[in-house]
């Protein structure tokens, strides 16, 4: 661990995760999960809601830490680095959080600028530009002056998303880029996640259920649900492969190997319809 | 954390839990003072907020307080005759009690509840993954320049009160109640000792309650569930715990530094 | 981008300020460490054979009005003295030569202040200049003294014959405190002095002859009015048929009770009486 030997395979792969399992609150989230995410390519997580995507990219970043398994990214196991490794990782890490998550302390501006100002000492006139051209990119330069508060759902989205790009990391997670944008908004922004990855060659994870949009720019789908990849292909042709799964998932059927609810009893019983509770 | 506790209903277990997690707490915020320093901005705008944006009601508190207690004072005192020595009093009782004990109350009101229910809020909105994310430690970044501010808002404040408090007492004792002015400040002077009084008092006292205050304000934020019910209660145990806590601490200062 | 942030610093650096500059008050001006020096004031000197209570920026008054205060007092090694600088407003530099300066006290209790009474003399004391006469202060016993004599029946002129009594303990009872029966004056304490062979307090009282017939086993008792009122003593009649003649002893004596009894007696005292209040 302390000698980051890498291992050979790593090439083609950034984030390879093996035997994977996670229990939280008595649910298994994640059952023996293996997942590989290549280098340079954008990557589509797909799955039911509750399914543990979020908490999939919370692993990935050593914010949440699973009880068996093993996760490597860039060839360093992400469970095993001290806290300074890991704030060295993340820093080359973007992440897009499903509800923006803007420090309300600062406006737009500081808010794309916070990771610069953290992490460099670059002079105040490049950070402006850099910063602006993010915002540019998402569509709101001229919002920059605006507080997180002013803004409304799928603006903060398009901040959040500025401000995980900002640093040219090597690798972005996306939890839900897509939700709450209007068409022209989606369409810019996934112009800029392609834009990135093509010319920067950053590899994205990007967690949607937007299949339409994921065919435009994913290289690759990964169906997860009931803790495990339960499907994967190229997005265009993923959604016909004839698998159950693949089916009722792309195909929005009640019934299948999906469940729809969230574990739970009888529901007869719960109601206190069959005899006596207790 | 502290969700996944068992669920204890008696009382003394879970306070003693809570002093316990919060000592652990204070170690984690400590250590992270040499990793704060790259964020002495945040400590500075954080020293604007609870303590800058604190003066107006110290100030108006302490004017009152002064003017009172020298308003009582002067009653008591004029049936002995001894009025000319109630600034004195006044003095001596804001310096070595009223002083710290209410600046720290009203700090714990105005600047305490903030601090646990902003924490708690940055928590709730996912602010706090936000900044890890970055790679930026939430409690060098956070919890740190809170509590440092604290530190030092605290007896700065603490002065203002003093300050303000004599100024109330001379106003209505020298200006009102016609107590002679040399009187009233050679009385002050001739009692009032830099060392226990202002050092120990005002001073050492001040620094004790801002460290307790600002450390359970910011520890609040940090472990509640971050709901806005849990925020809510934070908030109300925040000042529960800072005034029981001042008040005991009080009263151990008062024991051992007279 | 720059404006909020330097205007939080800013904002910041104007409360530290603030903060010590409230610091350097509180411990500069209302602690001994303040030394005051006015603006346009000029200095006297005088010399008291006693100054009591008197303290540094205590008021100098002339005819009541504030005029100026005591900058400093101080006891050369080599004095029976108290040299006392006086500062002096500008304002009231006319003060004849041979003014006099007392040190007078405002109220009972209350604090001490030097007061300057005009001279005739032709000639003004000039900055550095002293004040030859002066009055010092007297002390607290003699007032008390003068004070109760001047309210009490008891004049040595009327007459009186002493009878002597011995406490363990007078407490704080000095010459010239009243002596009374069932509350009333009858004369005042003469003397107190430690009896050297005995090894407790001799007090000699002074009562009018007009109350020539009391019973010769009387007690007598240091009493105190009040919870922190002055002490004085009282003289609770026994029933012996022979009365106190001039020089005779008193036997029986209660002493002064400490301030801790007392209190103790107090609070006992007033949650005994809350009980049957409780009760009904
Ligand atoms: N802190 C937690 N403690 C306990 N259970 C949790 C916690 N966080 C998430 N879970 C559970 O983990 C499961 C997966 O949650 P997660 O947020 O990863 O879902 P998701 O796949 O992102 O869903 P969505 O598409 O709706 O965002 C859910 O069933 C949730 O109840
Ligand atoms: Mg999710």
């Amino acid at each position: 661990m302390t000698q980051p030997v890498r291992p050979p395979a790593d090439d083609g792969t950034l984030v390879r995760i093996r035997g994977l399992t996670t229990v939280l609150n008595g649910k298994t989230i994640f059952d023996a999960l293996d997942m590989d995410i290549p280098r340079g390519k954008v990557t589509a997580i797909m799955g039911p809601s509750g399914t543990g995507k979020t908490t999939l990219l919370k692993h990935i970043t050593g914010q949440m830490h699973a009880d068996a398994g093993s996760i490597h990214v860039d060839g360093r196991n992400v469970a095993g680095l001290s806290r300074e490794d890991l704030y060295k990782l993340r820093e080359g890490v973007g992440y897009l959080f499903q509800n923006s998550a803007l420090l309300t302390d600062f406006d737009v501006f500081e808010n794309v600028a916070f990771p610069l100002r953290q992490h460099t000492k670059l002079p105040e006139v490049l950070i402006r530009n850099l910063v602006l051209m993010k915002l540019q990119a998402v569509g709101l330069r001229g919002a920059a002056r605006l507080m997180p508060n002013e803004l409304s759902g799928g603006m903060a989205r398009r901040v959040a998303l500025a401000r995980a790009i900002v640093f040219d990391p090597q690798l972005i997670l996306y939890d839900e880029p897509f939700v709450g944008l209007d068409p022209v908004a989606l369409n810019q922004v996934l112009k800029l996640i392609r834009t990135l990855n093509k010319t920067l060659g950053i590899t994205s994870v990007l967690v949607s259920h937007e299949l339409a949009a994921v065919q435009q720019i994913a290289d690759h789908v990964m169906l997860l649900s009931n803790g495990k990849v339960v499907a994967q292909g190229d997005p265009k042709t993923i959604a016909d492969d004839g698998s159950p799964w693949t089916r009722q998932f792309f195909g929005g059927e009640a019934d299948g190997p999906i469940p729809f609810r969230y574990p739970a009893g009888d529901y007869a019983t719960e109601l206190g319809f069959a005899g006596a509770p207790k | 954390m502290s969700a996944r506790e068992p669920v204890r209903n008696n009382v003394v277990t879970q306070s003693l839990a809570q002093i316990g997690l919060c000592g652990l707490f204070l170690l984690t915020l400590l250590a992270a003072i040499p990793r704060s320093f790259r964020y002495l901005r945040e400590t500075t705008r954080q020293l604007w907020f609870v303590g800058a944006m604190s003066l107006t009601i110290i100030m108006v508190c302490g004017l009152f307080v002064g003017m009172v207690l020298m308003l009582q004072l002067y009653h008591v005192l004029s049936i002995f005759g001894g009025t000319s020595a109630s600034g004195m009093v006044v003095a001596l009782s804001v310096y070595r009690e009223l002083g710290p004990v209410v600046t720290a109350l009203l700090f714990a009101g105005r600047a305490g509840t903030a601090i646990t229910a902003e924490i708690g809020l940055m928590r709730a909105t996912d602010q706090i993954s936000a900044m890890e994310m970055m790679a930026v430690d939430p409690i060098a970044y956070v919890a740190t320049p809170r509590f440092l501010a604290g530190l030092i808002a605290m007896p700065l404040l603490c002065c203002v009160f003093c300050a303000m408090a004599v100024f109330g007492g001379h106003l209505v004792g020298v200006t009102w109640l016609g107590i002679d002015n040399g009187t009233f400040w050679s009385n002050m002077t001739a009692v009032v000792d830099v060392r226990t009084d202002i050092v120990n008092g005002v001073l050492l006292k001040s620094l004790a309650f801002g460290a307790v205050v600002s450390l359970i304000a910011v520890f609040q934020g940090f472990t509640t569930p971050p709901t806005s019910e849990g925020v809510a209660y934070a908030t109300t145990r925040t000042v529960v715990a800072s005034s029981i806590a001042i008040l005991a601490l009080d009263f151990v200062l008062t024991a051992f530094l007279m | 981008m720059s404006q909020p942030r330097s205007s939080y610093a800013v904002g910041t650096g104007l409360f530290i300020v603030l903060g010590f500059a409230a610091l350097a008050y509180l411990a500069t001006q209302t602690s001994s460490v303040a030394n005051v020096r006015q603006g346009d004031s000029y200095t006297l000197q005088t010399q008291f054979t006693n100054i009591g209570q008197l303290k540094e920026r205590a008021p100098v008054k002339i005819a009541g009005v504030r005029v100026g205060q005591v900058q400093s007092i101080t006891l050369k090694p080599d004095h029976d003295v108290a040299d006392v600088t006086l500062s002096i407003d500008k304002h009231y530099d006319h003060i004849p030569q041979d003014s006099v300066a007392t040190i007078f006290t405002s109220g009972l209790l209350g604090d001490q202040y030097v007061g300057i009474e005009y001279g005739s003399a032709k000639q003004v004391v000039a900055d550095g200049g002293s004040l030859a006469r002066t009055k010092s202060t007297q002390p607290l016993e003699e007032m008390l003294g003068k004070f109760f004599g001047a309210g009490g029946v008891v004049d040595n002129v009327g007459g009186s014959y002493t009878v002597k009594a011995n406490f363990t303990n007078v407490g704080t009872l000095s010459a010239g405190a009243p002596v009374k029966m069932a509350g009333v004056v009858i004369g005042s304490v003469q003397s107190v002095n430690a009896d050297p062979v005995q090894l407790n307090a001799r007090v000699v009282l002074a009562i009018d002859k007009r109350y020539d017939a009391i019973p010769d086993d009387s007690a007598a008792a240091v009493f105190t009015s009040g919870l922190i009122g002055t002490q004085y003593v009282a003289i609770q009649p026994g029933g012996s048929p022979d009365t106190l003649k001039d020089g005779d002893e008193m036997i029986l004596t209660q002493s002064a009770m400490q301030l801790e009894d007392l209190i103790g007696k107090f609070l006992v005292n007033g949650s005994s009486d809350k009980k049957p209040a409780s009760e009904k």
